[in-house]
């Protein structure tokens, strides 16, 4: 497996490894995720600091959730950018994010085949 | 939400069908904070269980639907057990799913019984309505956030004398926001994402049941 984005390890241990919460956790981020980014995308552009902040706070919370610390921490500092209105930095901090989070998606199915979904 | 018929009215008309049957009715929806209380106790709705579903939730809630679990004569002794035994009426106040769903897992499994709200707006709604024992609010929402409900809480709480515990549920793990939220009148505080055992052990730590009262706005 390619170096892992997301810590299987520690969600388990979280969860009491609960397999099935799991499955379910990654089922509910998947659906959401493409929403979510767009919605994040959509206030990068618009260079509206309020949406970012407060789009990149959900990302960062479900990130977290999961235990895809180094993708949470991209979306962590899009958050923060958008609070300190640093508008010059989006697209380049969003790119990071963007660029993590592909290859969080790429990772999932592994995840969800691991704990036997 | 289905064609021809929703859930909710076939839930409606099977009631007055079978009106004397001691009949169960559970609804699986996967937009949970639509589910207004009242409307679900005026149709005979016994329990919204989310999508997507475990088996063992269903399994729990058809096995607890159709036979009041019996009272444990064991002793707990772990505190996740003592939780258990007392099966708290708790208000989940969250907007994001994918930690509702790591919540109201976690917290069934300690055995309380959950109602979902998904920004402090509902949640004063839900306060207002039904009786609960304590509240785990997150702090960032979007119509209303934590912050602003529990002050509003807090305010309408004077009329009454009655104090309902909120735990904040924060990922801004920083001291200097645990001190916020407390002088907004929270009573605690865990962070994000959420391990079951502080979780557990902050609810026991604040929880009365015996004080669980509605709010009152006037």
């Amino acid at each position: 497996m390619s170096k892992a984005i997301m810590d299987l390890t520690e969600l388990l241990e979280r969860v009491e490894n609960d397999r099935e919460l799991i499955r379910d956790l990654l089922l509910i981020f998947k659906e959401e995720f493409p929403r979510h980014l767009q919605a994040l995308r959509d206030a990068v552009d618009s260079m509206d600091g309020e949406k970012v902040a407060a789009e990149a706070h959900t990302m960062k919370g479900m990130l977290s959730t999961l235990s895809a610390t180094s993708a949470a921490s991209a979306a962590a500092r899009l958050e923060q950018l958008g609070r300190n209105r640093k508008v010059c930095e989006f697209q380049e901090a969003y790119a990071a994010f963007e660029n993590i989070s592909k290859k969080l998606l790429l990772q999932l199915d592994t995840c969800m085949a691991e704990v036997g979904g | 939400m289905m064609p021809g018929m929703d859930g909710y009215e076939a839930a409606k008309k099977i009631r007055l069908l079978a009106k004397n049957e001691p009949l169960v009715i559970i609804i699986l929806s996967s937009a949970p904070g639509l589910a207004d209380p009242r409307r679900l106790k005026k149709l005979g709705i016994d329990r919204t269980l989310i999508k997507p579903l475990r088996r063992a939730t269903l399994f729990e809630a058809i096995r607890h639907g159709l036979k009041p679990p019996a009272p444990s004569e064991r002793v707990p002794t772990r505190p996740h057990e003592m939780a258990q035994a007392r099966g708290l009426r708790l208000l989940l106040v969250e907007d994001n799913r994918v930690n509702q769903k790591l919540a109201l897992r976690l917290l069934e499994k300690l055995g309380h019984q959950v109602t979902l709200a998904i920004n402090g707006q509902e949640a004063i709604e839900l306060l207002q309505s039904s009786a609960f024992d304590l509240v785990l609010m997150d702090i960032q929402m979007p119509v209303m956030g934590g912050v602003e409900a529990t002050q509003k809480i807090r305010d309408a709480e004077l009329k009454t004398g009655v104090h309902i515990p909120i735990i904040a549920m924060t990922a801004h793990a920083m001291m200097g926001d645990a001190e916020k939220y407390l002088s907004a009148g929270m009573d605690g505080c865990v962070s994000k994402p959420v391990r079951v055992g502080f979780l557990s052990a902050e609810i026991d730590r604040l929880a009365k049941p015996a004080n669980a009262k509605t709010l009152v706005f006037s």
